[in-house]
């Protein structure tokens, strides 16, 4: 659809209004490409019909430099030197923060000496004080860098049909590009000097504006009113993720166990209506249950960025990181892993250190994931069974800070690890070198800009929330539906006879007979082969755990799914041993919740962290760890209470 | 030379050198941490956080290790 079609890519510094651009070019019809050979991501987007004829637009990654610091900014470089094979660029559109152009004009000089056709387009105007002609630097501009600039406010809407004339003009006369080579930074230094001089009307703008930018941080970045303000807007952020998504969620597993009561009604033979409903839909819904949740992390997420207040939360957390050689920048990686691994996992790209990103791809497991929620839910009901109802939410707070302590020791133990290794290090480094054809540097340099402070824009917002999400989807949505199709299909095969119980068709199951092999291994963590199956099942996300119990205690499931727990609950405290022991003891719950904190179940977790770290090794490095973690912390937890 | 790092709240200066190893300097460059730029100490972060410098109109946040990297002359009133 995209074929014989012109094309232009966004490309400029980060945070200079490029996403605002193309939405306004694009409407919201975009999608996410991937970038191959590496995991980063870049829109494409055609242009909205109302402008005429279609054109092709591509959103880039931001870069400071032509000199790649980590890979989602060595894709735009890539673009710019013709090396990506996949997209070829034909025009560029350079942003320029009109409020900062002294600062980025040497880059936007840099890219334009590559000899792209290209346009400029001064972004942020609206920031400008009154006073300020905007129009007067823009021809000051064109006159000086020898291309169109066109003033554009992309959340204003205010020039993007002028932005899409040029477009169109310059797209018309595209010729074959002959790329050369780019001006140097001293160069380009020396040139954006000589310019600003010559516009030196526009000097008082910076420190108007600035005025406006340190009032707020007066208080954000208050000594302590700054992490009283920091833990108001988290606790808000993470009480939204959970209490605003837990009804939709809800509404899902009644919907999804609605279509299957359907299923089961209306589809025969009975083992096809079992193998839909049961299988097939039941997997789905474990693939979606958890897009609310993280539609809403996003949501957060792109609203905190889009606000401005990202960059002060990272610098605010940057000290207390760096006791564990982590950094700021590791700030939304770790807050999205309280969500869901595989989102975060993926935002850990933006990490320069080689050393850094391979300590956080690999403690945030460790961090309670929103799956865990309703296997701690069921253990700790279990714990307090007829206890007032605040204890069990005392202890879920507890649990999560413990996955924050238990977190960053493990990044303290590993950067140790790595850091007093030599071996390990000239890896890391060597290993970054075959992979990345420019090395990143080891080194943790932390330096962050802190935008101004704006109202977001509620559409970007948003659309940005829908993409990531359905990144997500994509990404992740195959591997837990097959591995819950997978785990489904070792419960109910080879199939029971007819007069079995479900019970009795689990015990004899695939999965069933290789619980009961293994009883010896689930033996150190207190419990029997049916919880044992449990475990396995987990394997294909966690919260299965909790049916796959009501399965293995024959806790007949109604239609009505909530009233599971009930029932599980009673056929928990009766389970035995075979000598008559009870299974769920005080020391067997404690030991199973902290099998839950450290063991790495989550598969997709697993297949992200092997894609995204280029390195299988990696995954299965991490895969084991885990694990092992688990299962001899909760053997001790177990023997020892 | 003094330092950025040892520079009291709202000092005024102008950058005078970037010294350190290759990676360091080029992107403390990058970010706009070049000679003769005129900068204000903004403060410091809370917890014993990242210095908040501005710099041609943009506001950077800079941990004392980078800070030391930045060699500065006071700028004339």
């Amino acid at each position: 659809m995209y074929f014989n079609q012109p094309s232009f890519a966004l490309i400029g510094p980060p945070n200079t209004g490029k996403t605002s651009l193309f939405n306004q070019l694009t409407g919201s019809h975009s999608r996410t490409v991937n970038y191959p050979g590496s995991t980063v991501d870049y829109l494409v987007g055609e242009s909205q019909p109302k402008f005429g004829i279609p054109i092709k637009i591509i959103d880039t990654p931001g870069i400071y430099t032509l000199r790649p610091g980590s890979l989602d900014e060595e894709v735009t470089i890539n673009f710019l030197e013709r090396k990506s094979s996949v997209l070829v660029l034909e025009n560029i559109i350079i942003c320029l923060d009109i409020t900062q152009y002294e600062r980025h004009l040497p880059l936007v000089l840099q890219i334009l000496s590559y000899g792209w056709p290209a346009i400029v387009a001064l972004t942020m105007s609206d920031l400008l004080p009154k006073e300020c002609v905007p129009d007067y630097l823009r021809s000051e501009l064109e006159k000086r860098l020898g291309v169109p600039v066109v003033e554009v406010d992309g959340r204003a809407r205010v020039g993007v049909e002028k932005l899409f004339e040029k477009m169109k003009t310059l797209s018309n006369s595209s010729f074959q590009v002959e790329l050369s080579v780019p001006l140097n930074r001293e160069e380009a230094l020396f040139q954006a000097k000589k310019i600003i001089k010559e516009l030196a009307q526009l000097k008082h703008v910076n420190s108007e504006l600035q005025k406006n930018r340190t009032r707020l941080d007066q208080w954000v970045l208050h000594a302590y009113l700054g992490p009283i303000i920091f833990f108001l807007i988290m606790g808000s952020f993470f009480t939204a993720v959970f209490w605003l998504a837990s009804p939709v969620m809800e509404l899902i597993d009644q919907l999804v166990g609605g279509l299957g009561f359907l299923i089961h009604q209306n589809v025969h033979p009975k083992w096809v209506a079992e193998i839909l409903a049961d299988g097939v839909l039941t997997s789905f819904g474990a693939v979606i249950l958890f897009v609310p949740q993280i539609f809403i992390l996003f949501f957060g997420l792109n609203l905190l960025e889009d606000s401005g207040y990202l960059a002060r939360a990272a610098t605010l957390v940057d000290r207390p990181l760096s006791i564990v050689g982590l950094s700021g920048k590791a700030f939304v990686p770790l807050l999205s892993g309280f969500a869901c691994a595989v989102p975060a996992i993926m935002a850990a790209r933006t990490l320069r250190s080689s050393r850094e990103r391979w300590v956080t791809v690999f403690i945030l497991p460790l961090l309670s994931c929103s799956a865990r929620i309703p296997v701690y839910t069921l253990l700790l009901s279990f714990l307090f069974f007829g206890d007032s109802p605040w204890k069990p939410g005392v202890y879920l707070a507890l649990i999560y800070i413990g996955s924050m302590v238990i977190g960053a020791l493990a990044a303290g133990i590993l950067n140790w690890l790595l850091s007093s290794s030599k071996k390990v290090q000239s890896s890391l480094n060597k290993r970054s070198q075959t992979n990345h054809p420019r090395r990143f540097s080891a080194e943790n340099i932390f330096l962050m800009e802190l935008p101004v402070y704006r109202w977001p824009q509620w559409k970007s917002v948003f659309n940005g929330s829908f993409r990531r999400s359905g990144i997500y989807i994509k990404k992740a949505g195959p591997v837990i539906f097959c591995l819950a199709m997978f785990i489904w299909l070792g419960t109910h095969f080879p199939r029971g006879k007819e007069n079995m119980s479900e019970t009795q068709a689990m015990q004899s199951s695939y999965l069933g007979q290789l619980g009961q092999h293994m009883e010896p291994v689930f033996k150190p963590l207190g419990v029997d082969w049916r919880v044992g199956v449990g475990l396995l099942s987990a394997f294909a996300a966690r919260e299965v755990f909790v049916s796959a119990l009501a399965v293995v205690f024959d806790v007949t499931l109604k239609d009505d799914e909530a009233a599971v727990r009930g029932p599980l609950l009673k056929a928990m405290k009766e389970a035995q041993f075979s000598n008559g022991e009870r299974i769920f003891t005080r020391a067997s719950i404690i030991g199973l919740i902290v099998y839950f904190m450290f063991a790495l179940q989550c598969s997709s977790t697993s297949a992200i962290a092997g894609k995204e770290m280029n390195s299988w090794k990696f995954a299965v490095l991490q895969f084991f760890v885990l694990n092992i973690l688990a299962y001899v912390s909760a053997s001790a937890v177990v023997h020892f209470l | 030379m003094k330092k950025l790092s040892d520079c009291p709240n709202g000092f005024l200066g102008t950058i005078a050198e970037v010294v350190g190893d290759f990676d360091r300097v080029h992107r403390l460059m990058d970010f706009g941490f070049n000679v003769g730029v005129p900068f204000e100490l903004l403060g410091q972060a809370p917890l014993g956080g990242p210095l908040l410098v501005h710099l041609n109109g943009v506001v950077i946040a800079i941990r004392k290790r980078e800070a030391e990297c930045i060699l500065i002359n006071p700028r004339l009133p």
